[in-house]
């Protein structure tokens, strides 16, 4: 049975211009454990499906289910991490991890908190404000803070893209190693191929206008991983290949020429 | 600019208002038109001692204080209650908001005449019960409380209501994916959110009631507070009188304004770092 299944979803938005079709007949499936990659040219409505899956948008047509049952409002079972700026900031950053942790008698808050702090290297900096921290510490505790809520299914929109890239590295290690302790399962949009074939169990490539499924690629190799090993060059030459054939495949004027074959 | 050098500077112009104006009282030498420096400042060192058999000058704005702190208090509640009413519900929104542009624009003070024609000489003690207990409240007249309220009201309304329509929606998406909404998130999120658009509201709405308290203590009827001392004063053609009274109602408006912006410092101190 499949964690999270989605069937001919179809989001239509109105602009000044008319109705633009953003997602159409979009049919996925995800079970438990997976590291699903959501990968596609900017504006192939993955955010758009991200914000549906979460329960904060609607679909037009086609069902959203999360564990057999539809998804119409955010469940209380799944997690979302934004690009960022989403901390709360006149909160703490220990209140902001504790903001989803309903419930819970107040010490087990508290400890918990604490673990998520050791565990995100935050130890020391929980009772001081976002503003006081670097952007990447911020999407660290934005992460803490969706699991915080024990989400069995976490969302991710591209929550690294606003770093720099050796921030970046560091953060996706971590992050992976966080996932293979936890038995979460993650939906993570991404616009890079790197990033893809780092983490993710499974990468789907959408294409654009409107938004759809257009390949499914399973990345066959275990954590951690090596970039500069053959079968991670081999998968990014054929993701790139992939969202090439997604972004021609209904021929407009876009191509992205300029994606590096390799990452160094 | 820093140290004991910026308060060298800052000197510096009010040494000059100062010498100007004490230049010309001793070029005109005429009380009764401008006073010297020390006539004032001899009022002003006297707070507690009787002027004109009115009252001493620090009686008189205790019970300013007391009135505009009174009406400030109902017009800054009315308002942060309709203002988050209005920002969070669409309804009240299109109800309200015809009104609130055709009244908006009509000044406190307009509304004296017809405050003290609805509410005559009531005042907070009389309407209580205990009319001849003589505590402060019987100088709190029930029209200066309109006036001061309604004076203060719409300030602390259009900033709490542009507090809430400004929120980011990043912060209710997020509230909404950790399972909070509805009310839980208007006091976890839209509230604090806002706080310090509303504590902007109250500053600018507590300057506002100031402004009027004393326009309506210069009406008939008074018989206390700063704006009557003045205008008895100016009747009475005791210029030193009237000069301490206006730099009272500007050292006092300061003070009452610094400690507001204290007050409310605490939850607005992430808004100019907020990304």
């Amino acid at each position: 049975m499949a964690l999270l299944e989605i069937r001919n979803l179809e989001r239509i938005f109105i602009t000044p211009r008319g109705p633009v079709e953003a997602i159409a007949g979009l049919s996925l499936d995800c079970r438990e454990n997976e590291f699903l990659c959501i990968i596609g040219p900017s504006g192939c409505g993955k955010s758009s499906l991200l914000r549906i899956i979460a329960g904060l948008d609607r679909a037009d047509r086609g069902t959203i289910l999360f564990w057999e049952k539809a998804v119409t409002a955010p469940v209380d079972d799944v997690g979302m991490v934004f690009q960022n700026y989403s901390l709360f900031p006149w909160l703490t950053i220990k209140r902001n991890i504790m903001f989803g942790m309903k419930g819970s008698p107040r010490e087990d808050a508290q400890k918990r908190c604490e673990d998520l702090l050791e565990q995100f290297s935050l130890a020391g900096f929980g009772d001081r404000y976002p503003y006081e921290l670097s952007g990447g510490m911020q999407q660290r505790v934005a992460i803490a803070r969706a699991l915080g809520a024990k989400p069995s299914l976490l969302l991710m929109d591209e929550p690294f893209s606003a770093l720099d890239e050796k921030l970046r590295w560091g953060l996706q290690e971590e992050f992976v190693r966080i996932w293979r302790e936890q038995a979460l399962t993650i939906v993570y949009v991404t616009h890079s191929i790197d990033e893809a074939v780092f983490l993710g169990t499974r990468v789907v490539v959408m294409k654009e206008r409107p938004g759809a499924v257009n390949e499914d690629i399973s990345i066959d190799m275990s954590h951690p991983r090596d970039r500069a090993s053959p079968d991670f060059v081999e998968y990014h030459l054929k993701i790139r290949a992939a969202l090439l054939a997604a972004c021609s495949a209904n021929n407009n004027s876009h191509s992205i020429t300029t994606i590096p074959t390799t990452n160094n | 600019m820093h140290g004991r050098y910026r308060y060298i500077i800052a000197a510096i112009p009010v040494v000059i208002v100062l010498g100007i104006w004490e230049y010309f009282a001793c070029a005109i030498d005429n009380a009764a038109l401008l006073p010297t420096i020390e006539a004032v400042a001899g009022r002003l060192a006297h707070p507690f001692r009787d002027i004109l058999q009115t009252g001493s000058l620090a009686n008189h704005a205790f019970i300013s204080i007391v009135r505009v702190v009174t009406g400030f208090f109902i017009g800054a509640i009315l308002g942060v209650v309709l203002g988050l009413a209005t920002g969070q519900i669409r309804i009240i929104r299109i109800l309200l908001e015809p009104v609130v542009e055709i009244v908006r624009p009509i000044c406190p003070i307009v509304w004296v005449p017809f405050a003290l024609i609805t509410f005559r000489l009531e005042t907070v003690e009389s309407i209580l019960g205990f009319r001849y207990a003589g505590t402060v409240f019987g100088e709190v007249f029930l029209a200066m409380l309109f006036v001061i309220s309604y004076g203060a009201f719409f300030p602390v309304f259009i900033n709490t209501l542009f507090g809430v329509q400004s929120i980011r929606t990043i912060y209710l998406d997020s509230a909404a994916v950790l399972g909070s909404t509805g009310w839980n998130a208007f006091f976890r999120v839209v509230v604090p959110a806002a706080a310090p658009d509303i504590c902007t509201g109250l500053r600018v709405g507590f300057g506002t009631a100031w402004f009027v308290i004393i326009a309506a203590e210069m009406l008939p009827g008074s018989s206390s507070g700063l704006g009557y001392m003045i205008m008895y004063a100016y009747q009475m053609t005791e210029m030193d009188i009237l000069m301490a009274g206006m730099i009272c109602i500007g050292i006092t408006g300061s003070g009452m304004g610094a400690l507001i912006t204290w007050l409310t410092g605490r939850v607005s101190f992430w808004q100019s770092r907020e990304h």
